[in-house]
């Protein structure tokens, strides 16, 4: 309980900090509307979701941003993780994930099997659920690795314990933020990234769990295929 | 406001009135969200004839005068089922050393009422290009594809509305900027594996409880909402439609159980372990396997599985499946190479064996929308099959000559062709046009009375707003022909 108050405290100090000096927040829908109407210009926009915080910074007015596809987002997700190819993602245990199952969502094409002689523009609906399980089953892959030892990546922590302290989990945060954004934490991220430590009801998460959950929100924020 | 708009403004009144609604609810876009939902959904399949498949020899053959340098057949390869005279052989044959049992016949048989032969003559013999147009009509909505037009015409609320399986120009967009992206069709390279896309975590080993991999989530969405990069970027479309697709409809797809629904195969250990990664298959995997009992090594068949679950569980109303351009061997020669184009090293058997195919393949898919309800609990709306069209599309026709009398020869690209729809919303039981005994050239049809009309022809044009008038598609341009609408 002490702990949430002084996450909470921070969290509204950060929060504070960063709204002075920008009096008029934006306001930004969520979920970008649903697709109902006549047909031309439809499907995104603005709605009326909850302001978002303000930015001490400017907003892109060119706003482009590219799609990180998936022979680069295996290529960094090996690289990050220390795994090796085969020991991604493969569904069932036997499909790979990058060269057969999620080519397609995840940016990639196959012009000899399949004939799709050009990539997708742009993802699909399916592209985050494709990440989603590609980061995920990484992950996991890595904790069961270091579980077994000699522990590679999540070396701040002890893989076996029923919970973890904060001082811990923020090295472990820390460190996955270096591997999987290439950058550090703000401070306000890795506060928010401590609510992983528990379930939400006052219950502990395990250090395995832990790992794995720190790894995979990580691991599939926007910034790390839209870039 | 143009034509077509208000045309489809006034749809929209109209069937919002047939429930009670007031037309000021459509106009708000509070209120539209709440817009109540007409069930006047209808389904399109498209089967593409990919590499040509040609319409004189499948459902309008000549027949073989004697010695006829002309692509026609003897009496004995020929059948009738109905008015429709097509290519059979009355005993399987022998296509470099594989057997192939024709599959027109009987799927006339099967279907007749409700297939309607419309011919055409198109306007490209470039594969890619032609494909794109058999979906595009040529450009006469505006570049939409036939699949863009009905997701937006029916796929409102639908997760995925349009999904295509196909290759190459089947496989391309349409060319109307201005349509949503919520429409325009999510490619699907794998059927068989496509339910692991529907949802991120199941069937992974070792994951951590789903709670709190959804808490996970609702931490990743405040750090996305706060971030450098998610303010930085907030405006660029890309991003929205990232966040969009991972924070709304991926939940409603794992909601919906998809993963589950759509997995058309049963657990096999060792090839297809369902059980040991916490999976399981469709309640509907037994019907459809029975369908298509080769879907696990046949992909053109796990395409048509997938189409019909698809459609079943209200994930898409618009799906386009294709034939691969590889060989298939599973028992026999199931694909040609190059699937129909194998037409250029040995034009007869291929359209036999690729029609074949295609129509067996088309006739489980018919089946299977006949025996489903459109709802489960309400038999009164009837099945899916009476809300369903197929449009068999090819890319173009094929030469329509040969050394005389040859059954053994190649033939190149020919515009001249006609198209198969199978539907109940259309006149079906026959053939629409007609086709010249000298040159083995189709001409069209009075588009009023389906009376056929020598030197005339029908065009992409045509095809494409046959296909738009049963799926109640409105758009400026689309050609009338309403003798081909069934009443």
């Amino acid at each position: 309980m002490l702990r949430r108050s002084i996450r909470t405290a921070v969290a509204a100090s950060v929060l504070a900090v960063v709204v002075v000096g920008c009096p008029d927040p934006p306001v930004v829908g969520e979920g970008e509307g649903e697709g109902e109407g006549e047909g031309e210009g439809e499907g995104e926009g603005e709605g009326e979701g909850e302001p978002l915080p303000p930015a001490p910074f400017a907003i892109s007015t060119k706003a482009e941003v590219a799609w990180k596809r998936h022979r680069a987002v295996e290529n960094d997700l090996l690289d990050a993780l220390a795994l090796q190819k085969g020991e991604l993602c493969n569904e069932l245990g036997i499909f790979s994930c990058i060269d057969f199952v999620h080519t397609v969502p995840l940016g990639g094409n196959d012009p000899f099997v399949k004939s799709q002689y050009e990539p997708l523009s742009s993802p699909t609906v399916t592209s985050p659920v494709a990440l989603e399980r590609v980061v995920l089953s990484g992950c996991i892959a890595r904790v069961d690795k270091d579980v077994a030892g000699p522990a590679v990546v999540f070396t701040t922590l002890a893989l076996g314990a029923s919970s973890v302290d904060d001082t811990e989990a923020e090295a472990t945060l820390d460190l996955l933020a270096r591997r999987l954004l290439r950058r550090d934490l703000a401070d306000d991220e890795r506060v928010r990234l401590l609510d992983l430590t528990d379930d939400g009801a006052g219950g502990a998460v395990s250090a395995r769990d832990f790992a794995v959950l720190a790894c995979v929100t990580i691991g599939t924020m926007a910034e790390t295929v839209l870039y | 406001m143009n034509r077509s708009t208000r045309r489809q403004m006034l749809h929209r009144l109209g069937t919002a009135a047939a429930v009670g609604a007031v037309a000021p609810a459509l106009l708000s876009k509070g209120a539209r969200a709440e817009r109540p939902i007409i069930d006047d959904r209808k389904l399109l399949f498209v089967i593409a004839a990919a590499g040509g498949g040609s319409i004189i020899d499948s459902f309008m053959p000549l027949v073989d005068a004697g010695n006829s340098p002309i692509v026609s057949y003897p009496a004995s390869f020929l059948a009738q089922s109905g008015a429709f005279r097509c290519v059979h052989a009355p005993v399987p044959i022998n296509l470099g050393g594989f057997s192939i049992t024709g599959h027109i016949k009987p799927f006339l048989d099967r279907h007749r009422d409700d297939v309607a032969v419309i011919t055409e003559e198109s306007t490209s013999v470039n594969h890619v290009v032609a494909q794109k147009r058999s979906l595009t009509g040529a450009g006469v909505n505006r570049g939409r594809t036939i699949l863009e037009a009905a997701a937006e015409r029916h796929g409102h609320g639908l997760v995925l509305p349009n999904v295509n399986m196909c290759e190459s120009g089947y496989l391309e967009n349409g060319d109307d900027v201005t349509l949503s992206s919520t429409f325009r069709s999510t490619a699907v390279a794998d059927a068989l594996l496509f339910p692991f896309a529907t949802d991120g975590f199941r069937g992974i080993k070792n994951a951590p409880a789903r709670p709190l991999l959804e808490r996970a989530r609702e931490i990743r969405r405040q750090l996305d909402r706060n971030s450098v990069a998610g303010h930085t970027f907030r405006d660029a479309p890309i991003q929205k439609r990232w966040l969009d697709a991972r924070d709304r409809l991926v939940p409603q797809m794992e909601a919906a159980d998809l993963i589950t629904k759509l997995t058309m195969v049963g657990n096999i250990p060792g090839q297809i372990p369902l059980t040991e990664f916490d999976l399981e298959s469709s309640p509907d995997g037994p019907a459809v396997r029975a369908q298509f009992p080769s879907l696990q090594s046949d992909p053109l068949e796990a395409q048509a599985a997938l189409a019909f679950l698809l459609t079943r569980h209200r994930v898409s109303c618009a799906v386009a499946i294709s034939p691969s351009f590889n060989p298939l061997l599973d028992g026999g020669l199931k694909n040609t190479p190059l699937a129909f184009d194998f037409s250029h090293s040995n034009h007869t058997l291929t359209q036999y064996a690729m029609w074949s195919r295609i129509l067996k393949v088309a006739d489980g898919l018919i089946t299977l929308l006949k025996n489903q309800l459109w709802d489960d609990a309400d038999p009164s709306q009837g099945t899916m099959w009476e809300r369903s069209v197929v449009y068999i599309a090819s890319d173009f026709g094929r030469d329509k000559t040969r050394p005389p009398g040859s059954f053994e020869f190649g033939s190149g690209h020919h515009l001249n062709n006609g198209n198969v729809i199978v539907s109940p919303l259309l006149n079906g039981g026959r053939v629409y046009g007609g086709v010249d005994a000298a040159t083995g050239l189709t001409f069209g049809f009075d588009r009023a009375t389906g009376v056929a009309a020598p030197g005339t022809l029908m065009h992409e044009e045509d095809v494409y707003s046959v296909l738009a008038s049963a799926l109640d598609i409105d758009f400026e341009g689309r050609i009338a022909i309403p003798t081909m609408l069934r009443s």
